[in-house]
């Protein structure tokens, strides 16, 4: 007499598997993001010099952003793309002597990308340590 | 002319083979959970620039949309940000990183100039996206 034994062959069901490793693909690839971040640093400078400034520091180099890709520099505007813009800058800052401190302020209609390709052109020719200020404030 | 019986070569056209395809599809997956950050910000266009910088570890994160609603840590305000910052407390060296859509006018930073200038050394970093 022989025992005949069936053996039952199981199947592991790999469609389930495969539908949520499509719904997790499908995810990452709609909400990756490959660019990285970078940053601009800047202080946050005082609108207004303290008193006990000391008489002999010289006065800040002051800059407005426009909203018309233009920065004006005590008096005179320049256009952010100027390839003068940035040897006046030099010029200015080492004016006095001594290195003067850069601040930069906006007008209230400049955008903020108007803003960062300023502080951009600043950064890109060697003026690291920028102070940003209020809006429209001088 | 298949060197391959009547029989076996029908076999052989309807038969896909599915698993070089479920292969390249895990492959896929493992390297975008690897690769891919997953975007906090969706809709917020950062500022593209040329610099650099790294954005470095900070207590406090600022994201202004163009559509005006703003996030501080995570958690969107239902009060102005002035209102909300006047209440937070920064030690002097803090770094405070701030997002701000590039469409927005440069004055939507004022509150957190105003706020934090009086604070010893306080840096902000603004989030940029490099320039292509």
């Amino acid at each position: 007499m022989h025992d005949i034994r069936k053996r039952k062959v199981v199947r592991v069901a790999l469609t389930p598997l495969i539908d949520v490793v499509f719904i997790l693909l499908l995810f990452f690839l709609l909400t990756s993001t490959f660019t990285f971040d970078r940053t601009i640093d800047l202080t946050v400078a005082e609108t207004v010099l303290p008193s006990s400034t000391p008489v002999e520091s010289p006065p800040p180099l002051r800059l407005t952003v426009n909203d018309d890709d233009t920065v004006q520099i005590e008096g005179v505007v320049y256009s952010v793309e100027d390839s003068q813009l940035v040897s006046r800058i030099e010029i200015l800052k080492n004016q006095t002597g001594s290195l003067r401190a850069v601040i930069v302020s906006a007008t209230s209609r400049a955008s903020v990308q108007q803003l960062i390709t300023v502080l951009d052109t600043l950064n890109a020719n060697g003026v690291t340590d920028i102070d940003l200020t209020q809006s429209g404030n001088q | 002319m298949s060197l391959l019986p009547e029989k076996h070569q029908s076999d052989a056209h309807n038969e896909i083979g599915m698993l070089p395809m479920i292969n390249i599809i895990f492959l896929l997956l493992v390297f975008f959970m690897i690769a891919g950050q997953v975007d906090r910000f969706s809709g917020l266009l950062n500022p593209a620039s040329l610099s650099e910088g790294v954005p470095k570890e900070s207590s406090l994160e600022i994201a202004l949309y163009k559509n005006g609603t703003q996030w501080v840590n995570g958690v969107a305000l239902e009060t102005t940000l002035d209102e909300h910052l006047e209440g937070l407390v920064i030690p002097p060296g803090s770094t405070i990183v701030t997002r701000v859509d590039r469409a927005l006018p440069a004055n939507v930073l004022d509150p957190i100039i105003s706020r934090f200038r009086s604070v010893n050394d306080v840096r902000l970093q603004i989030i940029t996206v490099a320039t292509k």
